[in-house]
């Protein structure tokens, strides 16, 4: 609006003119017509009117363009006064960087992984459907072929479903060294449900998915990192897993699902035995709504069909507490359900800092517009009205908006270089961090906030002040403000033990977290993945046998102590559950599926309760044999031994054929899934009687793990030279990146909390202070009358412990309910943990009362003779 | 500068002038000035400096428009009108000064 009329100020400047042109020409006139000679018309009329351009910026008083022409002269102004005052400048400068800097940082962080649209056209209309059953403890689970078909050929809102199997290893052989990729099998539907068509090439069809036809799509950073970016590259052959696949088409870069670091796509064959309802889970799904139909209402719809199936298969979808249902979220929300609410903490608690970043700011500006208030007053007199004294203070600091956006923009910046390495492995679309346009919008925005926020109570104190008043006071008395200024000190302490208060909780459950016992020994363990090319090896009695060779080469290294293999590593990320049953009884128990050789409890350091570990005699021929873990056999025989029980894999509504295995050992349980739950126990049958294609290696060393890892790679290359190997890393770098999350939670908190409680001190000092400086006459005058210096500090101290009592009695009525919403993100404390509820205020006014100190001192030393002459 | 026969234009009522002016038809600023000087018997003098402002003012306010148009004698001028807006204004404008008028009469009135 103030820009349109800028702009079309020029015109009606010029038709100003005209229009008092033609008066005076009207003038004339008259006066020609009246008698008058023309020169003498003109002369008479010209003095009539007075002075042209005297009318004119009259004129133009009324229209509101010398608002805009002040507006520049304010700020000239500004600037003038700001530098002047180069330490406050700076302060400020610093602040409101340090301010704009971090919150930016965090909402680029927040805007890439939550709010940034999905990179496929029409992404609002993607949503993914899963599987839930919370009663028994699976909120989302994968997707299976017979629910998928089920889903396709029943919804009427989707426009199609597709069907991805999200991690399928390809070992890449032939040019150069062998590599593990890893891709994704997907239904030949997938690039049209994300409406994404092949840079070069083409996608699959559905005859091909149906043949399992061995074709591959490759990923556009995978094709500009193997092959150069070669297009002679589509319609050749690349050996993957030891079979010739044609490379048909490559994907433009922002095909990137199911998250960003997949390398291939090949169709999705599904074996007509694999299709069969409760088993198999292994799928996840995207799926496109018609033009017009809203999430809720796909959801409505799925709801109804699971329904119907639970009609049909009680067996499978029924359960005691109710029946397995869908759910149809969008696309973009169904990979971030994990690192959602740690994000909103964060965002929060920026939000917090911004705050007491902001209000800091408006208590020094109330400060500096105390010591103006005469110059204001005499504004005032001189008949400035209360709009053009805001006005002019806006001015004034909107120039430090701009050095906050500068710097706060310059901080994120190297923020985000510096930190987004360390983000948590679960975060995704990480690549679409950084700062775009949306993020430089929010930095202006809200470094423009803060300013106008802060700036607008000094600009209301001033406009109301008397300039009669104001004028007659000399410093004798206390200047007008104090109570705001007071205010905003008590709701800074406030909202800084708020933040306080929430970093402790997070340190406290971190604290906890790291007591946690897994189950198993992490230090020293070297561990590292291979998936065996099946075509190679074929029968599962040779697989097993090459990782008995594997094994037995790796234990010959000088300096391993124990080596071992399972299909799947703790907390790696990756899980295989399933039901397993007992002998003579009709409850099935869910459990971690794992196949191990005899080394990986001894490389693990898992204890051996009962019985015996798995041993080189347990062979394909020799009698089926298993361990299962201590709380299974708490939970299925109570005190009774469960060795020589008998147990098999279990499949809801399946058929049952797998043969028994004999419990011939128990051993202690693990912490399979992550450290804060305790999910499902174990159960581990020999690789050579339930052998795996992906196998994770566990070498226990008596160095650090990560000397050893070439000596390991060797021996494996020795046995198989096509054999690649992947995520080689210790045992304890895979912990490290279970806490990740956490980690980031923690620190930030506690950092953003530590600041606040240095800002608030700041703000508290800085009021505390600054009144004990108005009141040196005062306290002179005590001084003079008898009054003891102690006397006189515990004035100063009191008012500062009073501040900061009041906002820490506020603080903690809000932290309540702030640590309620943080429950689910705690481990190991409440929100009503007694130690941080006293930490936090303890923490605050010890600092509070520290930093009262210095101006309790000062005023303790109030010369009567000096104060009072200094009038 | 003031003649002891001509009257200043009352701080306020300069705005009430001229919408009553333009009841009668659209004019331009030269045209309102003689108007009212006319009406007045040559006691109100409307300084340029001061109707010229309260005309952009007035028109700010949206109680009057402006156009460009062509006078009898030819002459491009800038004509005035009222606005529906306008009429609502000077309806409440003149309550006002009628009060005023009364009141400031009793004040004045010799006791009796």
């Amino acid at each position: 609006m103030w820009i349109q009329r800028w702009f079309s100020k020029s015109s009606e400047d010029s038709d100003l003119s005209e229009e008092l042109r033609a008066h005076l020409a009207m003038e004339i006139q008259q006066r020609i017509a009246a008698g008058e000679s023309p020169a003498e018309a003109a002369r008479a009329a010209s003095r009539a009117f007075g002075n042209f351009t005297n009318v004119q910026e009259d004129v133009r008083e009324a229209w509101g363009w010398a608002g805009l022409e002040r507006l520049s002269t304010d700020i000239r102004f500004g600037l003038r006064m700001l530098r002047k005052t180069p330490v406050w400048t700076a302060v400020i400068c610093a602040m409101l960087g340090l301010g704009v800097g971090l919150s930016t940082a965090i909402f680029s962080l927040v805007y890439g992984v939550l709010l940034q649209p999905l990179p496929y056209p029409r992404a609002d209309r993607l949503v993914s459907v899963m599987p839930t059953s919370v009663s028994t403890g699976y909120p989302r689970f994968y997707v299976n072929a017979a629910l998928w078909l089920y889903w396709r050929k029943n919804s009427k809102l989707l426009e199609d479903l597709a069907l991805t199997r999200p991690v399928a290893n390809f070992n890449l052989t032939g040019q150069g060294a062998p590599e593990r990729l890893k891709g994704a099998r997907t239904s030949f539907n997938l690039p049209a449900v994300l409406r994404t068509p092949p840079l070069l090439g083409r996608v699959f069809t559905r005859e091909e998915a149906e043949r399992d036809a061995k074709v591959a799509l490759l990923s556009h950073a995978f094709w500009k990192r193997r092959f150069g970016a070669d297009r002679a590259i589509v319609g050749q052959k690349i050996q993957l897993n030891g079979m010739p696949f044609e490379v048909i088409g490559i994907m433009p870069p922002d095909y990137r699902y199911p998250a960003d670091d997949f390398e291939l796509w090949t169709p999705l064959y599904i074996p007509p035995g694999e299709i069969q309802h409760g088993a198999n889970h292994q799928y996840l799904s995207a799926g496109r709504l018609k033009d017009g139909v809203s999430v809720a209402q796909a959801q409505a719809e799925f709801t109804v069909m699971m329904e119907r199936l639970a009609q049909e298969f009680p067996a499978v979808y029924r359960s005691r507490t109710g029946f397995v249902g869908a759910l149809v979220e969008p696309l973009a929300e169904s990979d971030t359900f994990q690192v959602r609410s740690t994000l909103q903490v964060l965002l929060g608690a920026v939000a917090c800092l911004l705050l007491i970043g902001c209000m800091n700011l408006a208590v020094l500006l109330i400060a500096r517009a105390a010591s103006r208030t005469r110059e204001m007053a005499v504004r005032v007199a001189l008949g400035a009205s209360g709009g053009r004294l805001r006005a002019q203070l806006l001015a004034e600091v909107m120039p430090l908006s701009f050095a906050g956006i500068g710097g706060g923009l310059l901080l994120a910046w190297w923020l985000l270089r510096a930190f987004v390495p360390y983000l948590p492995a679960s975060m995704p679309r990480v690549s679409a961090i950084g700062l775009n346009g949306p993020v430089v919008a929010f930095a202006v925005g809200v470094s423009m906030l803060v300013v106008l926020l802060a700036s607008l109570l000094p600009g209301r104190t001033m406009a109301r002040s008397d300039p009669a008043e104001a004028l007659q006071r000399s410093s004798r008395s206390v200047t007008g403000g104090g109570r705001a200024r007071n205010l905003l000190v008590v709701a800074q302490v406030t909202v800084a033990l708020i933040l306080l208060f929430g970093g402790l909780l997070f340190a406290r459950s971190f604290s906890a977290l790291l007591r946690v016992n897994p189950g198993f020994s992490s230090q020293g363990v070297l561990t590292m993945h291979l998936a065996v090319t099946r075509a190679k090896y074929g029968k599962d009695e040779r697989v097993a046998d090459y990782y008995r060779r594997l094994e037995d080469r790796i234990k010959k290294i000088p300096g391993v102590v124990a080596a071992g293999l399972v299909n799947r590593l703790p907390l790696s990320g990756v899980m295989q559950t399933g039901g397993v049953e007992f002998e003579g009884r009709d409850d099935s128990f869910d459990s971690d599926w794992r196949s191990a050789t005899p080394g990986y409890f001894t490389a693990m350091a898992i204890p051996l309760k009962q019985g015996r570990l798995l041993n080189d005699f347990d062979q394909p021929q020799s009698p089926r044999v298993g361990l299962i873990d201590e709380s299974l056999a708490r939970r299925a025989f109570g005190n009774e031994s469960p060795i020589g029980k008998r147990f098999r894999r279990y499949v809801r509504g399946g058929p049952q054929e797998e043969p028994w295995s004999v419990v011939v050992g128990v051993v202690g349980h693990i912490l399979n899934d992550s450290l804060e739950r305790d999910t499902r126990p174990q159960v581990y049958w020999p690789e050579t009687q339930l052998t795996q294609d992906r196998a994770a290696l566990a070498v226990r060393t008596s160095g650090p793990p990560a000397q050893f890892a070439p000596a390991v790679i060797a021996q494996i290359r020795l046995e198989d030279p096509d054999q690649p190997v992947y995520d080689v890393r210790s045992m304890d770098q895979w912990l490290d990146r279970t806490l990740q999350t956490r980690t980031l939670l923690t620190a930030t908190v506690t950092m953003f909390g530590a600041a606040s409680l240095f800002l608030a001190c700041l703000g508290l000092y800085g009021v505390v202070s600054y009144t004990a400086d108005l009141r040196l006459r005062e306290f002179g005058i005590r001084i003079a009358l008898g009054a003891r210096a102690g006397h006189v500090r515990s004035l100063v101290l009191r008012h500062a412990g009073t501040l900061a009592v009041w906002g820490c009695l506020i603080g903690l009525l809000l932290s309540w309910p702030v640590g309620r919403g943080l429950r689910s993100l705690l481990f190991g404390v409440t929100n009503g943990d007694v130690l941080s509820t006293l930490l936090a205020p303890a923490l605050l006014l010890t600092v509070a009362l520290l930093s009262g100190l210095g101006p309790a001192r000062k005023a303790a030393k109030a010369e009567p003779a000096v104060t009072l002459r200094n009038e | 500068m003031a003649d002891s026969d001509k009257l200043d234009v009352l701080q306020g009522t300069l705005d009430l002038l001229i919408l009553r002016t333009l009841q009668w038809g659209p004019e331009h600023g030269h045209g309102i000035g003689q108007i009212i000087r006319a009406k007045s018997d040559d006691l109100l003098q409307v300084e340029h400096g001061s109707l010229y402002p309260a005309l952009h003012r007035l028109r700010r306010e949206g109680w009057i428009e402006s156009e460009w148009g062509m006078t009898e004698n030819n002459q491009r001028a800038k004509f005035y009108r009222l606005t529906p807006a306008g009429k609502k204004q000077l309806v409440r404008e003149e309550t006002r000064w009628k009060l005023f008028v009364k009141t400031m009469a009793r004040v004045m009135r010799p006791q009796e």
